[in-house]
């Protein structure tokens, strides 16, 4: 249960504290695709949006090209279309899955045209903090066992926050498809995790 | 909380963690807020206009400019007099407005008197896969990445057949007439009067289809003509690249020139192993047989994308060599597997799904949505494929289905339409060529043989082996 606190004031000191009921994610939704309608024009509505979701976005990339660099410029590239967006509906979209499917899209159109440059996680991580590097090959590594739509469902669930409901629509499959995809992973992960040990 | 629930969390936790370190590395705002918001050079600016005011010169603000532009607009629609050309734009554009009202009216009247097979998919979907719903006609709707709409495509059937009365409606949420945000009809209607003097016997369609000139046997020869078998035991095309290779049967009441038949459309289509454009044929079709005759939004615009086909279409249409027997003394380089009617296969269902063919992610190969083309589909492999030279004691083929999770396995016994094979041992000084025409036919053998022979024969190095061909 989400709360908001008041705090009832007498005299010199606080005296009580209510406890109230909010359901504020339907606020965070409009205002996300408030922020969607004016980042074109306004920088700080742009860098609240970009602080808000530049996780997700990468985690997304990240899930398709499996490829550090290239998923920062798919960070850049979705933001900046973002801003190019014409027809987006304030009151009807959900500002989140709007922007994890452009994402998404951006993602897949970057694999595609650089696919032959992703080949190796030293390669490609040449010259980059040992961090990153070490990160990179851990989360390839772990997900190499899943196929491309597992490896995606697993990140959108885990490292975007996102329902099964918001996955199939980003994915654009029925919600049933997503469920059993994402089980169906994370069995192969736990056997995978088994063999290991 | 159950164990595995823990492990869930725990991984989930730890995946997360490792995401949001990765991420959290990644600064690339500046880079975006300048694309963006190119900075002004504002001391430069300054200078201009300073030296602009010096001279002296009047200059137009931009609201000016403005007022006099509306100004002259609205002098030109008063006083001109209407051409017929500005009278006939705006008598079209009326028209157009009313045609989509009454193609609304229409399906809705349609659906519910007539037989119709429903499809309803994400425009996304149809957009790239408009020729697996339905190979006679592309999508009509325009696709831009910032849409969430689906499409909703209405296919008339007799009997179970489809024809080529069809409608599509583009819409967003519900599906509901206030929702839609485009509409589109093809131009054959059909009577039902029209439809009960159809011959449905299957005497009536093989005299249509052998009256065309096309027959089931030409999807064979074209395959043969198209494509080759490479020395991995793949289908591949000219310059050498792995294909995979499938065809279908659409089989659909048609009209044209007023004549109503039954006809069956035999799809070819292909893509290479690791790519993601398919290239399609329809046998003895020189273009595509159904036209969208209109495709408009709500305020009389054509909705039909602006190329011929939609940007993020994975099908692209190409001419194979025409039809032609030339069966030579090599026989035939292909055989073919149905996935929907072999031995483990699942049951069809009016779908689209991926096939992972093999164990590698990206050989990925989207099948027909119709039930009815899913029990024709045919994925052809060469003669010479692994299943023969494995040593393995049942060699499969593993088929998975991307958007399910299911899998099923091809065995040998479910590969058809194989010939005869003959064995001829060779070595480096010889040609394949110069061998085809010194085989020797007593040493013809079943193909389901191969593993047996295999085994009795040592298979050879590059330079020298057995030259497997084939007779019928």
């Amino acid at each position: 249960m989400e709360v908001h606190i008041k705090a009832l004031v007498g005299g010199d000191d606080q005296i009580i504290t209510v406890f109230d009921n909010i359901n504020n994610s339907d606020d965070i939704g409009s205002s996300v695709n408030q922020l969607i309608i004016e980042c074109a024009k306004s920088k700080a509505c742009l860098e609240k949006l970009y602080l808000m979701f530049k996780d997700y976005v990468f985690a997304v990339a990240y899930s398709i090209t499996q490829d550090y660099h290239l998923s920062e410029d798919c960070v850049a590239e979705t933001f900046v279309r973002l801003t190019r967006i014409k027809h987006f509906s304030a009151s009807k979209g959900d500002g989140k899955g709007f922007i994890l499917t452009v994402a998404r899209n951006v993602a897949l159109e970057y694999r595609r045209r650089f696919k032959r440059e992703v080949m190796n996680d030293i390669i490609q991580n040449y010259g980059c903090d040992d961090r990153i590097v070490e990160d990179s090959i851990y989360i390839n590594q772990l997900l190499k066992v899943l196929n491309d739509k597992q490896r995606q469902t697993v990140i959108l669930k885990c490292c975007a926050d996102m329902t099964f409901k918001q996955i199939s629509k980003v994915m654009k499959c029925p919600e049933s498809t997503v469920k059993s995809r994402y089980h169906k992973a994370i069995d192969i992960l736990k056997i995978k995790a088994g063999d290991n040990k | 909380m159950k164990n595995n629930d823990l492990i869930d969390i725990e991984f989930e936790k730890k995946l997360k963690n490792k995401m949001c370190r990765l991420s959290s590395e990644v600064n690339c705002f500046d880079k975006i807020s300048e694309k963006i918001f190119p900075e002004r050079e504002t001391d430069y600016e300054t200078v201009v206009s300073d030296v602009e005011n010096v001279s002296g010169r009047f200059s137009i603000s931009p609201v000016m400019k403005i007022v006099a532009l509306a100004a002259a607009f609205v002098t030109c629609i008063a006083f001109i007099p209407r051409t017929t050309g500005l009278k006939s734009y705006i008598s079209n554009n009326n028209k157009y407005k009313i045609k989509y009202t009454s193609i609304v009216s229409e399906i809705e009247n349609e659906v519910e008197t007539n037989t119709y097979k429903v499809y309803d998919m994400a425009l996304i979907d149809y957009a790239k896969y408009d020729i697996m719903y339905n190979p006679l006609c592309r999508c009509p709707f325009r696709f831009s990445e910032d849409t969430d709409s689906r499409v909703r495509l209405f296919v008339r059937t007799f009997n179970d057949v489809p024809t080529n009365q069809m409608y599509a409606v583009e819409y967003s949420g519900e599906f509901d007439c206030s929702n839609f945000l485009a509409v589109a009809e093809t131009d054959s209607k059909y009577t039902t009067e029209e439809l009960e003097t159809l011959d449905f016997s299957d005497s009536g369609i093989v005299a249509y289809a052998i009256d065309q000139g096309v027959s089931e046997l030409d999807m064979e020869d074209l395959i043969e003509n198209n494509f080759y078998s490479n020395r991995y035991g793949k289908v591949a095309g000219e310059n050498g690249t792995q294909l995979t290779v499938a065809s279908f049967i659409y089989d659909s009441i048609y009209k044209s020139a007023g004549n109503i038949k039954k006809y069956p459309f035999q799809v070819v289509y292909f893509k290479n192993e690791d790519g993601n454009e398919y290239y399609y044929d329809i046998i003895g079709e020189n273009e595509q047989r159904v036209k969208w005759k209109f495709s408009l939004y709500p305020d009389g615009v054509s909705a039909l994308p602006l190329g011929e086909d939609n940007e993020i279409s994975m099908f692209k249409r190409i001419g194979m060599n025409s039809i032609e027997n030339n069966n030579s003394s090599e026989g035939k380089k292909f055989g073919y597997y149905e996935p929907y009617n072999s031995e483990e296969s699942l049951a069809p269902e009016d779908v689209l799904n991926t096939f992972i063919i093999g164990f590698s992610d990206d050989n990925q190969f989207v099948t027909p949505v119709s039930k009815e083309c899913k029990s024709s589909m045919k994925i052809y492999v060469p003669n010479f494929n692994f299943m023969l030279f494995s040593s393995q004691y049942d060699p499969t083929i593993c088929i998975t289905i991307d958007e399910t999770g299911n899998s099923f396995r091809i065995h040998n016994a479910d590969l058809k339409g194989r010939g005869m094979i003959h064995i001829q041992r060779y070595s480096a000084g010889n040609n394949e060529s110069d061998l085809n025409s010194k085989i020797d036919p007593e040493k013809i053998i079943d193909p389901s043989q191969g593993f047996a022979i295999m085994q009795n024969y040592n298979y050879g190095s590059d330079e020298q082996g057995y030259l497997f061909t084939e007779s019928e």
